[in-house]
Order: C-alpha cells, then sequence, then structure tokens
C-alpha cells in the first residue's frame, strides 16, 4: 500500500490545443503472488491533479485530472529473485477524466474521457543495493484498445459520442518505468520507496500526450512462508 | 538506502519540471497559434457546416491575414469574431479575457421589435402577479379560470420547482398560459424540469445528432431525446407564448410542451437556436463557444435559423403595443375561455 506525490503534463486535443500541467496525489495498492514458477504481480492506483494551462496569463481555465489503473504483471519466478533481467508481460487498464473548469460565459465543468486498456512486454531486473533490494520494471504496451471522447462527455449524448479503436504502437507509443526500493527488514512488515515514470502519445484525430512523475512511499506486509 | 532515496528525489523533482516540454508547447499568445486553433477546433466540432453551406476552409484563409495583421489583442479579438459571426449561429461566441467584452453573433431577429413587454402586461392582465422566491418565475390569475406563469430565462440551476409552488398557489386554474417570450434559454435541465409538469408519460421530443468526426457530415445516430413527468403534475391546457427572440432551451421547452396534445403554442415563431453549444479554451486564454449538435424535431426536421411555427400564429403591431393591448395574450386568454376572436 503506498502514497505519493505526483506531477503531470497533459495535452489532450479533444479539449484544447493548451498544454495543462499540475501537482496532485496517488494512492496504490499492490499484491505479488509468487509460486514456484511465476510470480503475478497486480497493482490498483488512482489519483487526482490540480492542472493549470501552462503560460497562458489571461485564461482563468483550471482543470482537474483524475486517473486511475489497474495492472497485472506476469513474471517468471526468476522475477522476484535477485538475479538478472527477467522478461515478462504486462496487462493494463488505465482511465482519465479531466474536467475544464470555466469561467466565461457562465462557470461550468466540462469533461473530457481518455482511456487504454493494453498489453505488452515487461523487463524487471532486481539488485542487492545497501542491504535492501532495488527493482527496476519496464513496460512497453504493443497492442491494446483506446477509449476517447470525441468532445466534452455530456449526458444527453451519453456515450454515444465516445470513440473507441483498437490501436498497435503505430498509434500509441506508451510506456512506464518504476524504480523501487525496499531496505532490508527482518519481520514480515517493512517499507518501500518508488519512483514512477509514464508517457503516452496518441496520435488521432484530436492526439493525447501525456506524461506523469510519481514519487510514493509505501508499507510492504510479505505474507506466507519465509 | 538514504543514496536511493536522494537519487529518486532528485530524478522525479528535476525531471517534472524540465519534461513537461516534451507533451507540448506552453500556451502563448501567438496569434498565428490562437487563429489556427480557433480554425481548426471549429472545423472538428462545429455542426452546422453542411446545412449552413458555408466554405469554412476559404474563410480560414480570408480572416487569417487579417488576424495576424491585427496591431492590438483587441484588433485581433475582433477579427476572430467577425470569422465566427460568418458562422451566423447565435450560440457562436468569442470572451476575449483582457481584450474586450464577449462577441457574440446577433441574428435579426435580436434586433427586430417584438413589441414584448412584460411590465405592461403584468401591469394590465395581471395585476396581482408575483415573483417566486428565486425570482425564476411571475405568476397570478387573469380570469377566474386561466392562471399565468412568465419564464424570461432559464439561467442558473436549481429553481424548476418553483413551478409546484406555481401549480398549488393557482387552485382555481383550468388552463395555464406560460408566456416565455423573449427568453433567450439557458439551461436545458430547467426547461425540460419545468415541462416535465405538463406531461403524462416520457415522450419524445424531439432528436440530437452529434459531431463525432473530422468530417463535417461526421454525426452520431439520431439520439432520442426525451420529456419525462416531473414534479406536480399539471393536466389542464396549457398555452405557451412564444415569439422570434426564442432560443435553444426555451425552443426546447416548446418542443417538450408540444408532445402533449392539450398544449397550444400561441404568437411568434421561434427564433431557431439549436446547436448544443460547447465552450473550449484558446492557447492565449480566451474561450469561445460554438454549436456541436443539431437538433431535430420529432419527425426529424431541422428548425436551426428557421424557429418552431405556433400552432396559432399572432404577430403583435407596434399600434397594439401603443394601445397597450398584448394582443397574443388576448389570443391564448380567448382560446383557452373559448371565446371568439375577432
Amino acid at each position: 500500500m503506498s502514497a505519493g506525490i505526483t506531477h503531470g503534463a497533459r495535452l489532450d486535443r479533444a479539449a484544447s490545443a493548451t498544454r495543462f500541467a499540475g501537482d496532485g496525489f496517488e494512492l496504490g495498492l499492490r499484491h505479488a503472488a509468487i509460486g514456484k514458477r511465476a510470480t503475478i504481480s497486480t497493482s490498483l492506483r488512482g489519483g487526482v491533479r490540480s492542472l493549470a494551462a501552462a503560460g497562458v496569463t489571461a485564461g482563468r481555465t483550471r482543470a482537474t485530472e483524475s486517473s486511475g489503473e489497474l495492472a497485472l504483471s506476469l513474471f517468471p519466478a526468476s522475477g522476484t529473485t535477485l538475479g538478472p533481467i527477467t522478461f515478462g508481460l504486462t496487462m493494463r487498464a488505465a482511465g482519465t477524466v479531466v474536467g475544464h473548469h470555466l469561467t466565461e460565459p457562465t462557470t461550468r465543468t466540462l469533461s473530457y474521457a481518455f482511456g487504454t486498456a493494453t498489453v505488452g512486454p515487461s523487463v524487471r531486473m532486481n539488485r542487492a543495493i545497501g542491504g535492501g533490494k532495488a527493482t527496476a520494471q519496464l513496460d512497453v504496451p504493443l497492442a491494446g484498445v483506446v477509449v476517447q471522447s470525441y468532445s466534452a462527455v455530456r449526458s444527453i449524448t451519453g456515450l454515444a459520442n465516445v470513440d473507441t479503436r483498437w490501436t498497435t504502437l503505430g498509434a500509441l507509443r506508451a510506456g512506464g518505468l518504476s524504480l523501487s526500493y525496499e531496505p532490508a527488514s527482518r519481520g514480515r512488515w517493512g517499507i518501500v520507496y518508488q519512483y514512477r515514470l509514464q508517457g503516452a502519445a496518441y496520435d488521432a484525430t484530436q492526439p493525447v500526450r501525456s506524461l506523469t512523475h510519481a514519487l510514493s512511499i509505501g508499507i510492504v506486509w510479505r505474507g506466507g512462508a519465509r | 538506502m538514504r543514496t536511493f532515496t536522494l537519487l529518486a528525489a532528485v530524478i522525479g523533482l528535476c525531471s517534472a519540471g524540465c519534461t513537461d516540454s516534451l507533451v507540448g508547447p506552453a500556451a502563448s499568445g501567438d496569434r498565428a497559434g490562437v487563429f489556427d486553433a480557433l480554425w481548426q477546433e471549429t472545423d472538428l466540432h462545429y455542426s452546422f457546416f453542411d446545412y449552413k453551406h458555408i466554405d469554412w476552409s476559404a474563410l480560414g484563409a480570408r480572416y487569417r491575414p487579417l488576424a495576424l495583421a491585427a496591431t492590438s489583442d483587441r484588433d485581433f479579438a475582433q477579427v476572430l469574431g467577425q470569422l465566427m459571426a460568418e458562422l451566423r449561429d447565435v450560440h457562436v461566441a468569442l470572451f476575449p479575457t483582457g481584450a474586450g467584452t464577449a462577441l457574440r453573433y446577433l441574428s435579426a431577429f435580436d434586433t427586430m421589435a417584438t413589441y414584448d413587454n412584460p411590465r405592461a402586461t403584468q401591469s394590465r392582465y395581471v395585476p396581482g402577479a408575483r415573483t417566486t422566491p428565486k425570482g425564476g418565475m411571475t405568476y397570478g390569475m387573469i380570469e377566474s379560470s386561466v392562471g399565468y406563469v412568465r419564464i424570461p430565462s432559464f439561467e442558473g440551476n436549481g429553481w424548476a420547482s418553483e413551478i409546484d409552488e406555481i401549480i398549488l398557489a393557482l387552485p382555481d386554474a383550468r388552463s395555464l398560459i406560460i408566456d416565455i417570450r423573449s427568453n433567450a434559454g439557458g439551461t436545458r435541465a430547467i426547461a425540460l424540469d419545468i415541462a416535465g409538469r405538463f406531461v403524462d408519460r416520457p415522450r419524445t421530443m424531439g432528436y440530437i445528432r452529434s459531431r463525432n468526426g473530422p468530417g463535417h457530415a461526421d454525426f452520431t445516430d439520431f439520439l432520442p431525446q426525451t420529456v419525462a413527468p416531473a414534479g406536480r403534475h399539471f393536466g389542464g391546457s396549457v398555452y405557451v407564448l412564444t415569439n422570434r427572440r426564442n432560443y435553444s432551451s426555451a425552443e426546447d421547452l416548446v418542443l417538450a410542451l408540444k408532445t402533449m396534445p392539450a398544449v397550444t403554442v400561441v404568437g411568434d415563431t421561434t427564433g431557431g437556436a439549436s446547436g448544443g453549444p460547447t465552450v473550449r479554451t484558446l492557447p492565449n486564454g480566451w474561450t469561445y463557444q460554438i454549436s456541436e449538435w443539431i437538433e431535430y424535431t420529432p419527425d426529424r426536421q431541422v428548425f436551426e435559423g428557421i424557429g418552431l411555427a405556433p400552432d396559432v400564429m399572432v404577430k403583435a403591431t407596434a399600434a397594439d403595443a401603443q394601445a397597450g393591448r398584448d394582443v397574443v395574450l388576448e389570443r391564448a386568454l380567448a382560446l383557452a375561455l373559448g371565446r371568439p376572436w375577432p
């Protein structure tokens, strides 16, 4: 279980030609089932960021970005032990809703949705550092589904205005890098520090670019036999 | 461990500040960028290009040099305003924060005389008129069995239920005249919430098709729009007074009420503004509003720029106004009471 601070920048042409950026926080849960042949990691994460249009002085539009994701990684058993690089597979479903808070002509919020469900290879490396365990993992989705609202989501049009399409590396270039460190601990409880970088570039009629940094700290409970 | 934490923090904080530009350029007041964003986003989202036979590319080519030649933000805003006025759509507006007031398209109906004088009407025909607590409606009795409600606007939120108090306060009303003349619209939900008091079951009031692709003919399917019963029901006959300055949500009220056979629309044709506007932000922080859907009547006819014709056409004249008469209201009253009309 972890909590952290985040910084994100986002350009979603369905909403605006302007880049919005800002800070926020996130909460996460991660579970790793370690078997004899494979390790399955499941993580659930959600966060909120307050964004402002970068560079604008005259405008008063602000935005709130709410995002969440569910990721499932599958690695061979060696992926959890200290040793060489291991290769696995990651499936990730992520969704973001950005609410643009406008003041003219009247105060209102218009929300834009963007979601992906992807699958692709992952690379993981574990190293012993300072008595603890450092882990680096890189995920690169190769194919998936993208859901994007053509314009602001409105109750009157419902989901009729939301476009869903299959995508591959040609249209969706994304990736995630996480660096985590677990200091040595004797009991079942421990601490984990994590830095995470995620980026995506989706090429469409209304392209989307996003980049997120997150720095978090969490507590670890190690169940099962040790 | 300390080293790792420090390293992670440095990487995180530094890269956060340094890498935003990878996502895209920071917003600026660069006029070419602002013009191009306005032109392109309008191209992608505006709903009436084909219906109005607008050559948006030609307009962009004509106005771009004028916009780039502007010597001040105020002049630049004026050029953008002129470009948007070419869409001939009362839902289109530019809000140039810090460079003047809102620039809106005015239709011919906005400047024509309607001879609609609410104060004179209430003074002569509804002397004991009262206003609801939130100020959204004025009401009273005209005759012993005919009530009157004036709704000048649908702006704001959370006051539609005041119509229930009016229905309660006019227990003798067998007929109700709902006067929305010169109501230019506002919040669609309020209009439909009020209309819900007069329908007996969910009824299809029309359809909407929303832009959903880059082509000017890219739209969703016909999405049925429904008005559903809400609040205290009024089961008597209803007369809705309209004129050419009724736009948008006011026209939604008319569409919703016309689903009921006991409703008669009296007056002039409405203004015909049906685009479901959305607001977007330009790279310099200004905002603008454009229509992004096409609304249809229950028989799938477009009424943008045409309006909704009344069941009983009555046009007030200057002579009526000078005589202090509200002939539209008088006609509705005659219908409600079954009196002959000269």
